[in-house]
């Protein structure tokens, strides 16, 4: 594929842990608009390539490019400025922050306030402040869930758990979104709400990245699917192809 | 109820208290006090906040205390441009400190200031001719306001807590700010932080330069209240007495631990007899606080927004 045509690059990522290669030579495009999918049994390596895509993790060989730009050159902290967001598959979620303020960390980038304003509870600040949290309330709207906004993450249900994430990396409107198994731990009629909201985000023309185990989810959603065992892409292309490989079926079912 | 609220009601009861109370020995306890709880507002911002341990507290207090005490004895600077200096070059220190020691992980810093800490009370302690030693340094003229000498009791008082005030109000502000709610991220979950823009080690470097800021300006202020300083005020003893409070006060908790403070500064005056047993009474009012409130005094104050 065109490199052009991608939001995302991938090309011979390589991780290991010790002796453990966790992701060997992995490569792959994110096209702009598309909702690819990451699946693989427990321990394939997706969280893995996720943290090296965010530079959580630095990776050992290969190269990731976000439109275009080499993402060698940059920061953990910078992704976001990118307009790459992110969700964690063990909930990252502050507990001694109220769910809004949680959504809120997610519109930090954006706020332009500096430590002096903040010291000194300056007008710029106060404008931030309500901007963000203007921004953090339409997030949690979006989502459906703006009657939590005021509790603390130990007092809301773990499925709302997850969407408060999805709220917090929605909040600075994302060019592209990583979720990690966001279906994990959900029952059925939170997994079709999951799945219709991630068309609703999808529609804002937010190109997303998927990890999921669900495979039912990811075959109902994803434009296209990359299958990974033991660290390596062991196929890759659209739903009905992934559903029939041999090689997926077999890392699913037992070797 | 809203912290700036209770905050100001804690501001005009410490004031009425103030005008109420005359004898000088309650209003001089009150005022050192005072000067603890700048140290430890600081602190908590390091440890409460961002979740950074500081062993060397007590020695950037002596830093404030020392350097401003030298320009002004030493070189006949003006109090006010002697403690400014002070400040600054204490906090400009801790930011050199905190650089390369918060690139790495937590503990470096607790093993950093803690070595800190002694080397500066080593250097207090053995640079006689400079320092005065263990003997103590003094011949600090008072400070004055306006042209108004601070040489009673209580006209120090009415400056000291204002100030300290006014350090607390800082401190909220910059908590109930984005910068609040990115501390708070990088101590319970540093990768959140990292994803929403957070430069996790740059913001550690500010807050444990603030919080050295906080030290050293108490230190600067106590040494031209006093009059005199000797290397005992600041030893690890005191650094731990910091951290106590923070801890019991319930970490983060701004009231808590103003009231812990306050009382733990206070106590050891009042129970003169029992001076020689204070570290173990400290200890076991730690122990016996982690075990009955095992928030610290969050559940106490939690009625505060
Ligand atoms: N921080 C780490 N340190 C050591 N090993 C790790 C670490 N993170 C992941 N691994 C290992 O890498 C492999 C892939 O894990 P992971 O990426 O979490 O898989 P998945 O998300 O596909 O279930 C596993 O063998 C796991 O134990
Ligand atoms: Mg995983």
């Amino acid at each position: 594929m065109d490199k052009v045509d991608a939001i995302m690059s991938i090309e011979n990522v390589t991780k290991s842990f010790g002796g453990i290669k966790a992701v060997n030579n992995v490569s792959f495009h994110i096209k702009k608009g598309e909702i690819k999918a990451l699946i693989g049994p427990n321990g394939a390596g997706k969280t893995t390539l996720f943290n090296v895509i965010t530079k959580l993790y630095s990776k050992d060989e290969g190269k990731v490019f976000f439109l275009g730009k080499d993402m060698e050159n940059y920061k953990p902290y910078e992704l976001i400025g990118l307009g790459i967001s992110r969700t964690f598959q063990n909930i990252q979620l502050i507990d001694e922050m109220t769910v809004i303020e949680n959504v809120m960390l997610g519109y930090h980038s954006k706020m332009r306030a500096n430590v002096a304003d903040a010291f000194f509870h300056l007008p710029k600040n106060k404008k931030a402040e309500n901007e963000a949290k203007e921004m953090a309330f339409e997030s949690l709207k979006f989502l459906k869930i703006e009657d939590t906004a005021n509790k603390f993450p130990h007092e809301i249900p773990f499925g709302y758990k997850r969407l408060v994430e999805m709220a917090r990396a929605l909040c600075i409107q994302p060019y592209m979104l990583l979720l990690d198994e966001p279906a994990a731990g959900l029952n059925e009629s939170e997994t079709n709400r999951l799945l219709k909201t991630i068309f609703r985000i999808w529609e804002q023309n937010v190109s997303i990245l998927l990890i999921e185990h669900d495979m039912n989810l990811v075959m109902n959603c994803s434009h296209s699917i990359v299958a990974m065992d033991e660290g390596r892409k062991i196929a890759e292309g659209p739903p009905s192809y992934i559903q029939n490989n041999e090689d997926v079926l077999k890392a699913y079912f037992g070797k | 109820m809203k912290k700036k609220t209770f905050l100001l009601l804690l501001f005009i009861l410490t004031m009425a208290v103030g005008i109420v109370i005359k004898n000088p020995f309650i209003l001089n306890m009150l005022s050192m006090a005072a000067l603890t709880v700048i140290v430890v507002t600081g602190l908590n911002l390091l440890l409460g906040f961002a979740g950074q341990i500081s062993l060397g507290h007590a020695g950037f207090v002596a830093l404030g205390a020392y350097i401003s005490s030298l320009l002004s004895v030493k070189l006949g600077i003006n109090p006010w441009v002697a403690i400014f200096v002070a400040v600054l070059a204490s906090s400009l220190f801790g930011a050199i400190i905190g650089y390369p020691t918060l690139k790495l992980k937590s503990h470096y810093l607790a093993m950093a200031t803690l070595a800190i800490g002694e080397i500066i009370h080593i250097v207090v302690n053995n640079y006689v001719e400079l320092t005065g030693g263990p003997q103590g340094f003094s011949g600090m003229p008072m400070l004055s306001l306006f042209g108004f000498v601070l040489d009673n009791e209580t006209k120090f008082y009415f400056f000291i807590w204002p100030v300290t005030f006014l350090l607390i109000l800082l401190s909220i502000n910059l908590v109930e700010s984005r910068f609040g709610r990115a501390y708070k991220a990088i101590k319970s979950k540093e990768n959140a932080a990292y994803a929403f823009g957070v430069n996790v080690h740059m913001y550690k470097v500010f807050i444990f330069t603030v919080s050295v800021f906080y030290a050293s300006l108490a230190g600067a202020l106590y040494a031209f209240y006093i009059g005199f300083i000797s290397p005992s005020s600041f030893g690890l003893t005191q650094s731990i007495d910091y951290i106590v409070m923070v801890v019991i006060g319930g970490m983060g908790n701004f009231f808590g631990i103003f009231f812990t403070t306050i009382i733990l500064s206070v106590l050891p005056n009042i129970l003169t007899s029992i001076e020689d047993y204070w570290p173990i009474v400290n200890g076991l009012l730690l122990i016996f606080a982690m075990m009955v409130i095992p928030n610290g005094m969050k559940r106490l104050f939690s009625w505060i927004k």
